[in-house]
């Protein structure tokens, strides 16, 4: 009440006064918002950068200040690079399959058929699953004795497969796995941005004599291009960031074929007791997040329509 | 509006100072012991013959696969977690957990004919720069678990308890080639623990292989070494070679496996035979843990040990029912619903009449191995990063990767790993 009636006083006056009390109240509102930003995620990130110049000393029981040499144990660590090389081939893999198949399904499940609510609720299932769940689900599905999938094969006269267990298949069997949850998931925020599509845009182009597939490219992407660079990034960090699979199934294993950064980071703080080079790595693995996104977003922003 | 706002007021405080009343007005000490899943229902009795006689002591029971057991220790003592006061320690990790400073040292509270109780080797094991850090719950042992219907089945002849007839390896995988029968889902040998350390290291044990270096910091030369390669050689033509075992099932499953009848050979200890015995229809034996021809017999030894949290708001508390579990009754109550081996000399005695009474074999053959051929795991303050980086190379090797390579690898990981603790 005070406020608005401050606010109706000063209309009257200098508009500059007005934007000025208009942020305090903003910056008010906000404020828990940012405090929460800070605390849990702002925060436990320059705690971690501190920490990954850091490592404790048992003997002494102290932390002891090692500058550089977190990150050059890294760099001269076979396992690191071999994680490093790990998640960047998950990635290229993963990311665009995800993106894409998102886009598809999201078109698909936007026609205007009957009885397209239960597909639309069939796809989005997955995300109700957990990750974990899911992981164990379809670690189930995917043994190589008694599988369910290796018995869908045998019915074709497929031999069984290896999937998780063997050096090749484990990779793109966490693909799988991941990208399950990962069409469902991203394909709502491109099939909300579809329905914002104005039909008109369609008829107009249908008058001009373009096809399906020129309507999709040249209509339908070029609008959803926000909505994939959202989705983008999203799937990006999460994959990058992605752990639960590789602990629940592989262990990083076969052979460190399925050895993600994350999962290198995990190890390194709770099983072998060095916080030191788990911040460290996860510091790398920031970096490459954040300069990853920085060209996505360039990529997807070149021509705003 | 200023009533409504004095009112409102006062309600949250009282309410405030309601809540803080109630928690003082609790006079009963609530103590959490961390511990793991598996055994919690033999742990319940000896907590309600516990509470019984301590009556302003309530122990809540926080049970974790073994799988994650460690890590959520782990997890709980970087944050100094003070929500749990006991936690089960696993013997070799004693060392691990005292340089961490994990534990609370247990000397103040025992007297000396109470620390006589337990076992001279279970003593050792948990004692770190002459301070006693964890009681012993109780020791282990390995055997042949054998499906009898199976052995008649395929017309082979089964193994015998006694030790002086021990089969060696080389003859379990001849048999467990004529048991294997994959139309049937049958596999011929199986390990309970499928590439844990615990089961693994007495192959290498076996052909003199040794762990780490003396002063426990080193793994390359040791693990790396021939002994080793031949015994993970061996394990991976289990799968690969000679096909009597089965790929993707994960450590402790097989158990399941056995109990429906699809093992023939199970390797694992005498903590499964209340278990086994509860399956209507499964005719199971007992017979002693192989060994390699021309190799020395090594058998797996050493289980929990019972330690307090350093950061516990409880710590007399807890002290007592570590007692009360280890020593005297509670450990008899704990061995009755357990029936591993016991570290402690009065159970110890207990069982040993027990298994001439009753005749119970699987008791008494773990008792003789105990004695007479226990190997201990070893001894190093990075046990954790040793034990998880071994098993992922057995597990590597049993799914096709190279034995040297792997145990290469394995050890100059190890290596890096453990140079922090000579820091």
């Amino acid at each position: 009440m005070k406020t608005l009636s401050f606010l109706n006083f000063v209309s009257v006056t200098n508009r500059r006064v007005i934007v000025r009390v208009k942020w305090k109240v903003i910056f008010g509102f906000l404020l828990p918002a940012l405090v929460g930003l800070f605390l849990f995620k702002f925060y436990p990130i320059i705690l971690a950068a501190k920490n990954s110049f850091y490592t404790s000393s048992f003997l002494s029981g102290t932390e002891k200040f090692v500058g550089w040499d977190n990150y050059r144990s890294l760099f001269s660590d076979g396992i690191f690079w071999n994680s490093l090389k790990v998640t960047l081939w998950f990635n290229i893999l993963a990311n665009p399959l995800q993106v894409g198949v998102a886009i598809l399904i999201a078109v698909l499940v936007n026609q205007k058929v009957k009885g397209i609510n239960f597909f639309r609720t069939i796809f989005y299932l997955p995300v109700a699953i957990s990750v974990p769940i899911a992981a164990v689900i379809w670690g189930i599905l995917l043994n190589p004795n008694q599988g369910f999938v290796n018995s869908f094969l045998s019915i074709f006269g497929l031999p069984a497969q290896p999937f998780l267990v063997d050096k090749t298949q484990a990779m793109f069997s966490i693909i799988l796995i991941a990208s399950w949850i990962g069409f469902s998931y991203w394909m709502i925020f491109i099939l909300a941005a579809l329905q914002e599509i104005p039909v008109e845009l369609y008829e107009a182009a249908r008058v001009d004599g373009a096809s399906k597939c020129q309507m999709f490219f040249r209509v339908t992407l070029p609008m959803l291009k926000r909505s994939i660079a959202f989705v983008t990034v999203g799937a990006t960090t999460s994959n990058f960031l992605l752990f639960a699979p590789t602990y629940i199934l592989t262990r990083g294993g076969p052979s460190g074929s399925t050895h993600l950064l994350m999962y290198e980071a995990y190890l390194s703080a709770f099983s072998y007791s060095d916080m030191g080079r788990s911040c460290a790595i996860m510091m790398l693995l920031l970096l490459m997040i954040l300069a990853i996104v920085v060209v996505e977003m360039r990529m997807l922003r070149e021509s705003d329509t | 509006m200023k009533i409504r706002q004095i009112i409102v007021l006062a309600l949250v405080v009282g309410l405030i100072l309601l809540s803080g009343l109630t928690m003082a007005a609790e006079k009963e000490t609530a103590i959490t012991f961390v511990t793991l899943q598996d055994i919690t229902q033999n742990l319940q009795p000896v907590v309600d013959a516990f509470q019984k006689s301590h009556p302003d002591i309530k122990v809540k029971l926080e049970g974790y696969p073994f799988g994650q057991l460690f890590e959520v220790i782990e997890t709980k003592m970087k944050a100094s977690s003070t929500d749990f006061d006991i936690l089960n320690v696993d013997i070799p990790m004693v060392t691990n957990y005292s340089v961490k400073g994990y534990l609370q040292p247990l000397d103040s509270y025992y007297a000396k004919k109470e620390k006589d109780e337990y076992i001279i080797s279970a003593i050792n094991a948990a004692t770190y720069k002459g301070k006693f850090m964890a009681a012993p719950l109780n020791s282990s042992s390995v055997g042949l678990y054998f499906n009898i219907d199976l052995f008649k089945k395929y017309g082979v002849e089964p193994p015998t308890v006694d030790p002086k007839k021990r089969w060696t390896w080389e003859k379990v995988v001849q048999v467990a080639q004529k048991m294997t029968h994959s139309d049937e889902g049958v596999w011929g040998l199986a390990f309970d623990q499928f590439s844990q350390p615990y089961q693994m290291l007495p192959l290498a044990q076996s052909l003199g292989g040794k762990a780490v270096s003396p002063d426990g910091l080193k793994a390359s030369g040791y693990v790396n070494a021939k002994p080793w390669i031949k015994a993970a050689q061996f394990y991976q033509d289990l799968f690969k070679k000679y096909k009597v075992s089965p790929l993707g099932v994960p450590a402790f499953q097989s158990p399941e496996l056995f109990k429906s009848g699809k093992i023939a050979i199970l390797v694992t200890g005498p903590w499964h035979v209340n278990s086994f015995k509860s399956v209507s229809g499964l005719n199971w034996g007992y017979a002693p843990h192989p060994y390699f021809t021309g190799g020395k017999v090594a058998t797996p030894t050493g289980s929990w040990h019972i330690g307090i949290n350093k950061n516990s708001l409880h710590k007399k508390e807890a002290a007592e029912f570590v007692k009360f579990l280890t020593l005297h009754e509670g450990n008899r109550i704990y061995f009755d619903g357990d029936g591993n081996l016991p570290a402690n000399k009065v159970t110890l005695a207990y069982a040993q009449k027990l298994a001439t009474e009753k005749n119970n074999r699987v008791l008494a053959l773990a008792i003789y191995e105990a004695q007479n051929t226990a190997v201990a795991r070893p001894s190093t303050p990075g046990y954790l990063e040793w034990e998880s980086t071994m098993a992922q190379a057995f597990e590597d090797i049993r799914n096709g990767g190279d034995p040297k390579q792997t145990l290469d690898k394995a050890a100059q990981q190890i290596d890096r790993i453990l140079a922090k603790y000579a820091r």
